[in-house]
């Protein structure tokens, strides 16, 4: 998008060759690359992607309160210690939660602006990528979709359960 | 105390936690793991993963206005996060071997570590405006930004392989301490690449919330986030959060500082007792 176009002005190159009619001496050239402006930075990203925190958080807070209301007497008495956590923290699980979110209870919504949460920051790694690709930065679109990949990664093995 | 009430607290405490952690760039973790260990009793592993799960939110809430002010730096922070994300994929693959008393240790060590850190630094290091570091060259790292106090400084990055390896450590310690680990990240950024703290503070903010979602996803997907626990701290924190971003063009670095140095120090302090 245009909001990468300026701070990129130097993408097309991949190594440290110049570009014809600009800087000529190395150190200016960085110093002119690195000037920029507020104008450059994907503002409107940031606010869709805040908007999505905000999104979460209500959805966490709906199912947070339901959960409260309908087991209202449950948590009046004892203390937090010995409540039976097991079974809410298993809700969580991938499977279990899928499984709550199509019975829409309260659970279910607590998992779903949790799981969106999570999701948000991957989402703006994903956006940068096809930012940085737009602009024909190889260089951030590698770095960017590197990130991605390990998130994707990472979700993978905490499904199989792998740890060393 | 029932339940309820504690629920209720926990969601106040959170606030104020993500409203503190964002004027401080440390993402609120180190402020809501030690709340639900050392005034509430949680057990510490419950505690990670709620806090690491609601670190995202400080992160993404305080990006906005960071991002508005032109102080963070994108390329830098896309870059770094290589090895962060690795570092917390690989933290939380390991976290089932460490001993809480480990845990508690090294959440104590960091905190010291990172408040001496900043109490050593006699003053703004000076920032580069030429670098001989390879990388940071042909990625093109520097930036320029503006400050109310400093005006326009124009900077470059050095020392970027040290950035790298420890931003691989701050990502492992992030999930495995549930913290956003910018205790970490700030330093690496301000006193070893020598990039100006503002730009620093406000890179790491960005960062956070990647190196957390990393972490986060497989405490997720493994089973080990307490829902109703980390509900009333997820939105504690994102409210918290949201307003206190609205405030760091204000507050003096000076004092900025001097509360950052303040609250390590406390927290480290009470972890020990609490190993």
């Amino acid at each position: 998008m245009a909001d990468f176009n300026q701070q990129d002005n130097y993408n097309d190159e991949t190594d440290d060759s110049k570009v014809a009619g600009e800087k000529t001496h190395e150190d200016d050239h960085h110093f002119h690359h690195h000037q920029h402006t507020k104008d450059e930075i994907p503002l409107s990203l940031a606010k869709a992607l805040a908007a999505g925190i905000i999104t979460a958080a209500i959805f966490t807070a709906i199912g947070f309160i339901w959960y409260i209301s309908a087991n209202y007497h449950a948590l009046s008495k004892g203390s937090y210690k010995t409540l039976d956590r097991s079974a809410l923290v298993k809700s969580i699980e991938p499977s279990s939660f899928i499984h709550n979110l199509m019975q829409l209870n309260a659970l279910g919504f607590v998992g779903l602006g949790l799981y969106f949460l999570i999701l948000t920051p991957f989402l703006r790694v994903v956006a940068s990528v096809y930012q940085f690709f737009m602009v024909k930065d190889r260089a951030f679109t590698i770095i960017t979709a590197t990130v991605a990949l390990l998130l994707i990664f990472g979700f993978a093995l905490g499904v199989m359960g792998v740890s060393l | 105390m029932t339940p309820i009430v504690f629920l209720v607290i926990l969601f106040i405490g959170s606030l104020l936690a993500g409203l503190l952690g964002s004027i401080l760039g440390i993402g609120g973790g180190a402020i809501i793991v030690p709340l639900l260990t050392i005034f509430f009793h949680v057990p510490i592993r419950i505690a990670i993963a709620a806090s690491i799960v609601s670190v995202i939110a400080t992160s993404s809430g305080g990006a906005i206005a960071f991002l508005r002010d032109g102080l963070t730096n994108i390329r830098v922070a896309m870059f770094l996060e290589l090895a962060t994300t690795t570092g917390a994929i690989f933290g939380a693959l390991i976290t089932k071997s460490v001993p809480d008393r480990l845990l508690f240790i090294l959440f104590a060590v960091v905190l010291m570590w990172s408040a001496i850190a900043m109490v050593r630094k006699p003053k703004e290091v000076e920032t580069l405006i030429t670098s001989n570091d390879k990388i940071a060259n042909k990625l093109k790292l520097g930036a320029t930004i503006t400050t109310e106090r400093e005006g326009k400084i124009t900077y470059t990055l050095v020392k970027t392989k040290i950035g790298l390896a420890m931003m691989f450590c701050a990502g492992m310690v992030s999930s495995l301490l549930g913290i956003g680990s910018g205790v970490l990240k700030v330093p690496a950024m301000d006193l070893v690449m020598r990039m100006p703290l503002k730009a620093s503070t406000a890179t790491s903010n960005f960062m956070i919330g990647v190196t957390a979602a990393s972490s986060a996803i497989i405490y997720l997907a493994e089973g080990q986030v307490d829902p109703i626990l980390t509900a009333p701290v997820a939105v504690g924190v994102v409210i918290g959060a949201t307003i206190g971003s609205r405030k760091l063009k204000t507050v003096n670095l000076n004092s900025l500082r001097y509360l950052f140095v303040v609250v390590l120090f406390v927290v480290a302090v009470e972890m020990i007792f609490k190993a």
